[in-house]
């Protein structure tokens, strides 16, 4: 068979032309609006970058599929968001309280843990966090740390049936235990754990909450109680081996 | 000169269109599209039942991800006047739970839901139930976007890709089916054989294998690259996977697990090891996998590198969907080239027919 046979051959037992034509300008569209999405959301996003991301269309099609994150997912990179985050709300939660574990049971306080006990599921496991993921990311936004939050708790109580009374919810980071020098120390163990945002919970009504926020990453608060200051609150995780 | 380039710039755009025409249109075996259906129907099912347990506490009335929640936090821009703009859909022209506000619509929508996720793992009417999977799966995401997970992202996408082509060819109730009536119909039997092989199977398979190719070298380059920034206050940032430490950090996340990996700490050199064979691992795959002689080497490798890292990163879903991603570049070729022995020369008897 001669080369053109050959090519003949094989066309045949593809789509007509114009078809082909067609077809090959929506794979170019598609894998415009990927390489766009692998740029922008890999490393610093340039001015140009972001742009061809918002402004060419590819934002609203990627976001619709799905595909326009995890181009830059690394397992972890020792970093805050890839440690382990709890959330709970504590139950009458007496005035002063500072969030540690030692009071809650020096106190017989009982808590309302975000992630049920004994689940076995990877795959309920990584949903919960996620969803204590959400709170360390805007801890110190104050525009928007406030609504995934007060949702939280909303939800946490009317679920346990909880209606009144003063509670606190805390989000923590529960950093790895690093190999060297710490793995004598339990996984939990309270030096593992580091505030990322503690809020004071009021029924402010009827199955209504209002927060009153304690401490977040990043910041220094006073308490409220006016007990001494408890010097930093800023919740930053330490990361093994620095 | 003038003749010159122009002669050459023909051939090249020539060659070039026949180039991409044999690598997109040229008929192919849709049996892994099958292979990936029925494996990412399973873990869809999977999936699906564990959101089961949790479906009213996250999506339900009283539930932690409310709906105005989401579709007051989509993404958006803010212009240089200060005004908003939005860059994504809204969430209510992208999910049917938005519009279900009682727990016995929303459980009758999740068992329509599994019902239609059960049709599409054994391959009934497979064109139509993948294109509804798509659909179902990418309304759990957006309605609950603050749970969506990497799992979630890699099945979207194996599931777009297997609406274009036959993923009910082979191992399916359709199939099963049309050979029934292909037994009765010789005339449907012919028909039958003559589209065993499709170019629809090839563009989804194309698709997949660049889609998983890019999100193997970014993920490897992102290990070796590093966060685009360091909060301040954390002193000098460490990159975990060039330290050899990052398994041993995936292992040692307490709630990420319910067993305990601890004594992983007694061998540093067995997770350091690790960590450089993950990096090497996912950038060699997304080059060496197009080699046609390496290709068997690089999915051979997959399994035991996925499942082990399925045990210790506390996202064994995510570690399955990539493999099952991987499949993709998985043909029968492969498995009837090596099934007679390798010649000193390296060539197969069939290849060396083909040489002849």
């Amino acid at each position: 068979m001669t080369k053109p046979d050959q090519v003949n051959a094989e066309t045949s037992n593809q789509p007509p032309e114009g078809l082909r034509t067609f077809i090959t300008f929506l794979i170019f569209v598609h894998l415009f609006a990927l390489g766009v999405a692998v740029v922008s959301r890999t490393g610093t996003r340039s001015g140009f970058e972001r742009n061809l991301f918002e402004r060419t269309g590819a934002s609203f099609y990627l976001h619709t599929l799905g595909m326009d994150l995890g181009y830059d997912f690394a397992l972890t990179r020792r970093m805050g968001d890839d440690s382990d985050h709890v959330c709970d709300i504590v139950l009458e939660a007496p005035r002063g309280f500072r969030g540690t574990d030692e009071e809650i049971t020096d106190l017989g306080l009982e808590s309302i843990p975000l992630m049920p006990e004994g689940i076995w599921s990877n795959a309920r496991r990584r949903r919960y966090l996620m969803l204590a993921l959400r709170v360390f990311m805007n801890a110190a936004d104050d525009d928007i740390s406030s609504r995934i939050p007060q949702e939280l708790v909303d939800g946490m109580l009317a679920q346990a049936n909880v209606e009144g009374g003063k509670h606190q919810f805390r989000c923590r980071t529960l950093r790895p235990r690093h190999w060297e020098g710490e793995i004598n120390l339990a996984p939990r163990d309270p030096r593992m754990y580091a505030d990322d945002y503690r809020a004071d919970v009021v029924a402010s009504g009827p199955g209504e909450w209002s927060l009153v926020k304690v401490a977040s990453r990043g910041e220094t608060t006073q308490l409220q109680s006016g007990d001494s200051n408890q010097g930093n609150q800023s919740g930053q995780s330490k990361q093994p081996g620095q | 000169m003038v003749t010159v380039v122009c002669n050459y710039l023909s051939a090249l755009v020539n060659r070039f269109g026949q180039g991409w025409n044999q690598f997109w249109f040229k008929p192919s075996d849709p049996y892994p599209l099958a292979l990936i259906r029925i494996s990412l129907g399973v873990l869809l099912l999977y999936l699906f039942a564990t959101f089961s347990l949790d479906l009213e506490r996250f999506i339900g009335p009283d539930g932690l991800v409310p709906s105005e929640l989401v579709s007051d936090m989509r993404p958006v821009i803010f212009e240089e006047d200060g005004d908003r703009r939005l860059i994504t859909i809204h969430p209510r022209y992208l999910s049917h739970l938005y519009h279900i506000s009682s727990t016995e619509g929303l459980w009758i929508a999740h068992a329509i839901g599994a019902g239609i996720l059960v049709l599409f793992t054994i391959g009934f009417k497979s064109r139509w139930t993948t294109i509804l999977a798509l659909l179902l799966t990418l309304s759990y995401m957006h309605r609950a976007p603050f749970i969506t997970t990497e799992v979630d992202r890699i099945v979207c996408l194996l599931l777009f890709y297997l609406c274009f082509g036959q993923s009910g060819a082979y191992l399916s109730v359709d199939r099963w089916m049309a050979n029934r009536r292909a037994a009765r119909d010789p005339i449907f039997a012919k028909q039958l054989a003559s589209k065993a092989l499709s170019w629809g199977s090839t563009i989804s398979l194309r698709l997949m294998q660049i889609h998983v190719t890019i999100i193997y070298l970014s993920m490897g380059l992102a290990k070796l690259s590093g966060p685009p920034v360091v909060p301040p206050g954390d002193g000098e940032w460490i990159n975990p996977w060039q330290s050899g430490d990052a398994i041993w950090l995936l292992a040692a996340r307490p709630e990420a697990h319910n067993y305990d990996l601890s004594w992983l700490a007694s061998y540093p050199q067995l997770f350091q090891f690790w960590s450089l064979a993950v990096v090497l691992f996912e950038l060699a795959f997304g080059i060496l996998v197009w080699n046609r002689m390496a290709r068997p080497l690089m999915l051979l490798i997959a399994f035991p590198m996925w499942g082990a890292l399925a045990l210790v990163s506390g996202i064994a879903p995510f570690c399955v969907a990539m493999l099952i991603a991987s499949m993709a570049f998985f043909s029968r070729d492969m498995i009837r080239e090596y099934q007679t022995p390798v010649d000193v020369s390296g060539e197969t008897a069939s290849t060396a027919a083909a040489n002849a």
